[in-house]
């Protein structure tokens, strides 16, 4: 095994792959969905859930293949020096990219909703300070961080959803299948482009305490990641009306401003922002982290530790040129990315599952590695 | 719950080796050392049987201070044993020394019995003469020295080659007294002295098993202290024990004057704020460690012991928790850890930032309040924070009675009047008022101070960047602690890594027939304390007085 | 954007300066180089935002190849 990361447990593996895909999913996804499936974004829901299951099955199969190796090493392994190596920087620098865009798309929230009066860079940079600090003290912190994170994340989360149901109109769930098919599909490529960023624990599979609990997680993960985005948008359609959610930027945002206690309690949005800010820069941490070790690994370095700063300057940089504006950021987010991220991370996956199928069914009763 | 793997890396992880000096560095040491210890060869030397010969070396060392007392005189029915005695006056018990020293020589030689006068006059004085109960026979000067300054008396006898150290030690020493730190409702009103022996006997009175090890070294060049590891042979992790013991003999200083000089040299980490080791002055909490599987470390001349390792919860714990049954402080310790960091800078941003989660009528007193105030939020935080860290330093640092007059000046001319003159908003001193009885409610002295120096930094990314800002102070934190650990035990165990089994002493204290086993992160070979299953409940059948009477003798 | 570059520089001389003392004590060439590499990429791109000079946007990329896919397939 390459540079030593500290292990986790299968628990914190568990909680760091759903905050990971549920931090920006919950927030930016709603919107996306409603305006391709309208009331009928459950269905997409669902069908992505099936489809995330299935992604689950596939990389934890070809993690498991290697339990003490890890994604630099075997794509090497498999594909030969050069391939291997070519296909790891396209991991690295999808996660790259996807941190810069998690980063944007955070001050975006902020701008949006709470305007404040300090420059996008200032804000970004002061993310970014935040999130290289978790990277450099290491996966181990921030998993652990993730711990306490999460489960306030999904707590604060039911309970304002819990405040909001009052008033709530579940008619406006109705015509369902109104939406034609294709329509619900791509709802679904959108959400499962969400789900497949769990690929970044293709990276993490050696540091893993017991890699032999894994296979588990696929599930787990998708049940709950299925459970919570159904309470969200059949919420949000009921609160809302389909129309009105394809509007907003961030719906779940905005059933948080509904939300009124006992007549002193409003405005807790502010609230739902701290909380979204330790979720989301531990997501950010994690492709972050993920991304600088596959670079690290991909170069032979000892530790991944001295990329992290320099890194953070590149982040800063891409953080800020990548869109005019929250429309381009839409229409991107609803067309190019779903088919990005599922060439990248469901295409390489696949490929190197096949593979490794391919070499072992070659080499039938010889040994296998 | 969690399962701990038995291949975790970093448990007992041990701290990096020391720098290496060069040998022109190990020159200028040994140099340094030479300064403050005397010449190396005059220690080497064995007892001269010359008597003078010892004698002048033990004055020249000393070089007439006026401490060393030298006690020459004869003895025997012909007064011709010759022998000498050196003490350090103020280590040694005067009565001591003239009951089992000089009384039995001077009556012996008065009496002028014949049959005494041996061919070994070494031997007699040995089994005969000397009536105390602790002697140590050596040869060798340098360690007649360290046996003279630990407060022993020496005996040199002229024409031998051994000379006899008696431990008369006795000094004026504090008593026991209750712990002024720490003070409690309910418990024992006990607490160490800066005596080591009594702090060890204090601890044995509380655990009687043959298992309790006190393990004595040395370290301090110059001060020479005497440091005793304190553990539970059978219920301590052994490595833990290796551990403590080699971050210790890594220690190359002149002097330990206190238990704190230690902590500074064996903590994992010394970027944080945080203390990585408990401190105590109550031998009922060491004891209460010690019976966790942990490791006490005593310093001799200083009343508080260090317990390794330490967790983060357990400053929010005070051992009173675990007498009073059914308390409910636990969880307001844990608000008021919150509100000491958050507070004030919660106030700076929500009037500076976020003036529309306010409630209107509230809203519209604050801004009554700020109406005259010159300065933006942040400052006037600042102002009132920084005088209460004055009034709070000056406080503890006065006498007593001058301690008052500190509290009347605070309250009424920096309070009321600070008011009056609308420099801050009596919100703001409410605010202030609030944090700082919040922050006395944290047990731990050290863990209160680094959570009062915290919350500065949060009043400063409160006032740039609004709730944001305290949203990123506190996950900046939460991700320092988490990265800290005391000898490799993760700092926020058990919270992260999460191990929910043991919570019930880290947010609640449960009642002790349901903590029936050690925290398992300090891998005690022994984990179950006690039998399972004792919640006392009156009998489930024939619930009544009268039945449950019968049937205790059935 | 005097300021900004000025910044920038700065940033950059102190990312060096913690890192480089470690590495070289360590003796670890290689991390050297790739450190350094990635600390001009990452310096170049800062200085061209601060001086408001074009920069390649990876965004306009992924939109340029995925276009004739996104036609084929969106069903919008």
């Amino acid at each position: 095994m390459g540079i030593e990361q500290g292990k986790i447990s299968n628990r914190q593996a568990l909680l760091l792959i759903c905050n990971s895909i549920l931090a920006s999913m919950i927030l930016i996804s709603p919107a996306l969905l409603t305006q391709e499936a309208g009331q009928d974004a459950w269905i997409s829901i669902l069908i992505a859930g099936v489809l995330g299951v299935l992604m689950g099955i596939l990389v934890i199969s070809l993690g498991l293949r290697f339990p003490q190796k890890n994604l630099v090493e075997y794509s090497i392994e498999l594909l030969g020096p050069w391939l291997g190596k070519a296909v790891c920087i396209i991991f690295a620098l999808f996660f790259l990219y996807l941190t810069a865009y998690l980063i944007d798309s955070f001050s975006a929230l902020l701008i949006t909703e709470t305007k404040p009066e300090t420059p996008i860079v200032v804000l970004n940079t002061f993310l970014i300070i935040l999130v290289a600090y978790g990277v450099y003290l290491g996966l181990e912190v921030f998993s652990r961080v993730n711990e306490i994170i999460f489960p306030i994340f999904i707590v604060v989360f039911l309970f304002i959803f819990c405040l909001a149901v009052p008033e709530m109109d579940f008619e406006q769930l109705k015509p369902i299948f109104t939406h034609p098919p294709s329509h619900i599909l791509w709802g679904s490529l959108i959400l499962f482009s969400f789900y497949a960023e769990g690929a970044f624990i293709l990276m993490l599979i050696p540091s893993l305490r017991e890699s032999s609990g894994v296979r588990k997680i696929a599930g787990t993960v998708s049940v709950i990641l299925t459970v919570v985005m159904l309470i969200d948008v059949v919420g949000l359609i009921a609160l809302f009306g389909s129309q009105e959610t394809a509007r907003m930027a961030f719906p779940s945002f905005e059933l948080a401003k509904t939300v009124h206690l006992g007549g002193f309690l409003e405005r807790i949005e502010s609230l739902v922002v701290g909380i979204w800010v330790g979720s989301v820069s531990l997501k950010i941490m994690a492709f972050y982290y993920v991304s600088v070790l596959t670079f690290a690994e991909v170069f032979n370095l000892k530790d991944y530790r001295p990329l992290v700063l320099p890194y953070a300057i590149i982040l800063v940089v891409l953080s800020i040129i990548g869109w005019e504006n929250t429309t381009h950021i839409n229409i991107f987010l609803s067309r190019y990315y779903p088919l990005l991220a599922v060439t990248v991370l469901a295409g390489l996956t696949l490929l190197l599952y096949l593979v490794f199928v391919g070499r072992k069914s070659g080499n039938k009763g010889g040994k296998v590695k | 719950m969690l399962k701990i793997e038995k291949g975790d890396v970093f448990l007992f992880r041990p701290l990096r080796k020391p720098f290496k000096p060069s040998e022109v560095k190990k020159r200028r040491i040994e140099s340094r050392l030479q300064k403050v210890q005397p010449d190396k060869d005059a220690l080497k030397q064995s007892v001269n049987p010359a008597l003078d010969y010892n004698i002048e070396l033990m004055k020249k060392l000393f070089a007439e201070t006026s401490d060393f007392v030298v006690r020459q005189f004869h003895f025997g029915s012909n007064r011709e044993i010759r022998v000498g005695l050196v003490f350090i006056d103020g280590l040694v018990d005067q009565t001591s020394i003239s009951e089992s020293i000089f009384k039995p020589f001077m009556m012996q030689t008065l009496e002028g019995d014949s049959e005494l006068l041996p061919e070994d006059p070494y031997q007699m004085i040995l089994n005969w003469l000397v009536t105390f109960y602790s002697i140590k026979e050596e040869v060798e000067i340098g360690k007649l020295l360290d046996l003279l300054l630990a407060g022993f008396a020496i005996l040199f006898i002229d024409g031998s080659e051994k000379a006899l150290a008696i431990e008369v030690k006795g000094w004026d020493a504090r008593s026991i007294e209750e712990p002024a730190a720490e003070s409690f409702v309910r418990g024992p009103r006990e607490g160490f002295t800066e005596t080591l022996r009594t702090n060890t006997a204090l601890i044995r009175r509380r655990i009687r098993t043959p298992n309790i090890r006190f393990d004595m070294l040395q370290v301090g060049t110059v001060t020479k202290t005497d440091i005793c590891i304190v553990y539970i042979d059978g219920l301590v992790n052994p490595k833990l024990v290796t551990e403590v013991n080699n971050r210790l003999q890594r220690i190359d200083t002149d002097s330990i004057l206190e238990s704190g000089y230690i902590e500074d040299f064996i903590r994992d980490n010394y970027r944080t704020p945080f203390s990585l080791l408990d401190r105590t002055e109550r031998p009922d909490k060491v004891a209460g460690s010690l019976l966790e599987g942990r490791v006490a470390i005593m310093v001799d001349t200083t009343p508080f012991v260090l317990i390794a390792p330490a967790i983060f919860s357990e400053f929010l714990q005070s051992p009173e928790d675990y007498y009073e049954s059914h308390d409910y402080i636990r969880p307001f310790r844990w608000i008021a850890l919150l509100l000491t960091l958050t507070l004030p800078s919660f106030y700076v941003a929500l009037t500076s930032f976020h003036q529309e989660m306010i409630p209107t009528s509230l809203a519209l007193s604050m801004a009554v309040g700020r109406a005259g105030v010159p300065f933006p939020a942040v400052v006037e935080a600042f102002l009132m924070e920084v005088t209460f860290d004055f009034l709070r330093e000056a406080g503890t640092r006065m006498p007593r009675s001058v301690g008052q007059a500190v509290g009347v000046v605070g309250a009424l001319v920096l309070g009321q009047a600070a008011v009056a003159a609308s420099i801050v908003s009596p919100l703001m001193v409410i605010i202030v008022a609030l944090t700082a009885i919040a922050s006395f409610l944290i047990p731990n002295y050290s863990a209160s101070i680094a959570i009062r120096f915290l919350r500065y930094p949060m009043l400063l990314l409160a006032g740039t960047f609004g709730l944001l800002g305290i949203f990123w102070g506190l996950m900046f934190l939460l991700l320092h602690l988490s990265s800290l650990r005391s000898f490799g035990i993760p700092y926020l165990y058990p919270i992260s890594p999460s191990v929910p089994g043991e919570w019930k002493d880290v947010f609640y204290r449960a009642p002790w027939w349901a903590m029936d086993k050690r925290p398992l992160l300090f891998r005690s070979p022994n984990e179950r304390r006690q039998a399972k299953g004792q919640r006392p409940e009156p009998p489930v059948k024939n619930g009544g007085d009268e039945g449950s009477g019968k049937q205790k003798g059935d | 954007m005097f300021v900004s570059v000025l910044f920038v520089l700065l940033v950059g001389v102190g990312v060096a300066y913690y890192e480089i003392p470690k590495l070289m004590q360590q003796e670890q060439k290689r991390e050297l180089i790739v450190f350094a590499c990635f600390l001009l990429i990452g310096l170049a791109l800062a200085l061209a935002l601060s001086l408001n000079l074009p920069i390649p946007n990876p965004t306009a990329a992924i939109e340029f190849i995925f276009d004739p896919l996104v036609r084929l397939l969106y069903p919008g």
